[in-house]
């Protein structure tokens, strides 16, 4: 059994491929274009990533501008002391204005009523004492 | 109306903010009508007791009125040396005046016939018209000039702060070098007419003299809030303009 399995196995390590099919293969092989990965193709891979990098930045920017941005960096990109003192004036004035108004009002009002009544108390006065 | 209540109320009307005169106009309204009311049962019947409560009323209010006006003029602050003096002196007429009230409501209370509580009437009513009328007068003005300065010092922080604003605006090349810049300069010419009448209104305080003024102090108080509020327009149409400006 041993024997007869041993002549199979060198029968079949003494299998070769056609000497015709062997020349054919070989040629299609050397033939065919080879794919080499160097500096360039680095190089080449590095720029697409920053193409994209760089599209998805401006684009990100554009829609920053579109949704308002543009007015923020207007102001806010010149000093943020000046907008704060700018942004005083709005408030404190929108704010005090009309309490400043009412209060310079109150004043004059306020003098007047207190001589309405000095003399409206005269006035009881004389009518208790006629 | 108790006296109590009469002095509460007073008090209350009294210390509102003054946003809210029309609260304290109405408070003060209805202590009158009040009175008025005690004054009409007075005609319909002349006895002890109307007279009397009468009376009693138009002194507890001419009480809490004097003692308003001792309070206003006590919480006056940052007085120049002059009229600290004049302050004293007015805040001591009005001590004598509250004594004289409360001299008068003792003889009322102690007053057992109604020609006696209607002869304290007349002496209180003559009073008035020689000696409280004219010091009160001259506490309504030094009030009313205090409170004119007060407004005018916060219109001219006001202007400080928009002329610094507006300055740094123009160093930082925002803003165009005169843009702006009538309305600043009218705004300011308009504090300093205002600073000239206020002046004016508190040399007639210090003056000693009896002559009458070519114009009352109440009027220069007056023309002094129209260049006030006349500056504070100008501010808010700088404000308006900047917003414009920078968007």
């Amino acid at each position: 059994m041993e024997e007869q399995l041993s002549k199979i196995l060198k029968k079949i390590k003494s299998i070769a491929p056609e000497e015709g099919f062997l020349k054919r293969s070989k040629d299609l092989i050397l033939s065919a274009r080879q794919n080499k990965f160097g500096f360039d193709d680095l190089r080449t891979s590095l720029l697409e990533s920053f193409k994209w990098g760089a599209a998805l930045t401006l684009a990100s920017l554009l829609l920053f501008v579109l949704v308002g941005g543009l007015t923020y960096s207007n102001l806010e990109g010149v000093s943020p002391a000046i907008l704060s003192n700018l942004n005083d004036i709005k408030l404190r004035n929108e704010v005090n204005n009309l309490d400043f108004q009412i209060r310079l009002d109150e004043i004059s009002y306020s003098s007047q009523n207190d001589k309405a009544i000095g003399q409206k108390i005269d006035e009881l006065l004389d009518e208790l004492t006629l | 109306m108790s006296k109590f209540s009469i002095g509460l109320l007073v008090a209350l009307a009294l210390s509102l903010p003054a946003t809210q005169s029309r609260a304290q106009s109405g408070v003060l309204k209805s202590i009158i009508e009040d009175i008025s009311d005690s004054v009409e049962k007075v005609k319909e019947v002349d006895d002890l007791a109307n007279r009397k409560n009468a009376l009693r009323k138009v002194l507890d209010f001419s009480i809490s009125r004097t003692e308003n006006f001792y309070n206003r003029l006590k919480n006056l602050e940052g007085l120049e040396p002059g009229f600290v003096d004049l302050r004293e002196s007015l805040l001591s007429s009005l001590e004598k005046f509250l004594a004289y009230y409360e001299n008068a409501l003792a003889a009322l209370e102690e007053a057992r016939e109604a020609a006696v509580v209607k002869q304290i009437g007349v002496e209180i009513k003559n009073w008035r018209n020689e000696i409280f009328n004219p010091g009160i007068e001259k506490v309504i003005d030094f009030l009313l000039v205090f409170q004119g300065e007060e407004f005018l010092e916060l219109a001219n922080n006001r202007f400080e702060r928009i002329s610094g604003d507006l300055n740094r605006l123009k160093d930082i090349k925002l803003l165009k070098k005169f843009r702006l810049q009538g309305l600043l300069g009218s705004s300011s010419a308009d504090l300093k007419q205002a600073k000239e009448l206020i002046s004016e209104a508190k040399e007639i305080l210090l003056s000693a003299s009896d002559e009458e003024p070519e114009n009352s102090i109440q009027d220069l108080v007056e023309l002094t809030l129209v260049k006030i509020k006349s500056a504070y327009k100008k501010f808010l149409e700088i404000n308006a303009q900047l917003k414009e400006l920078l968007q």
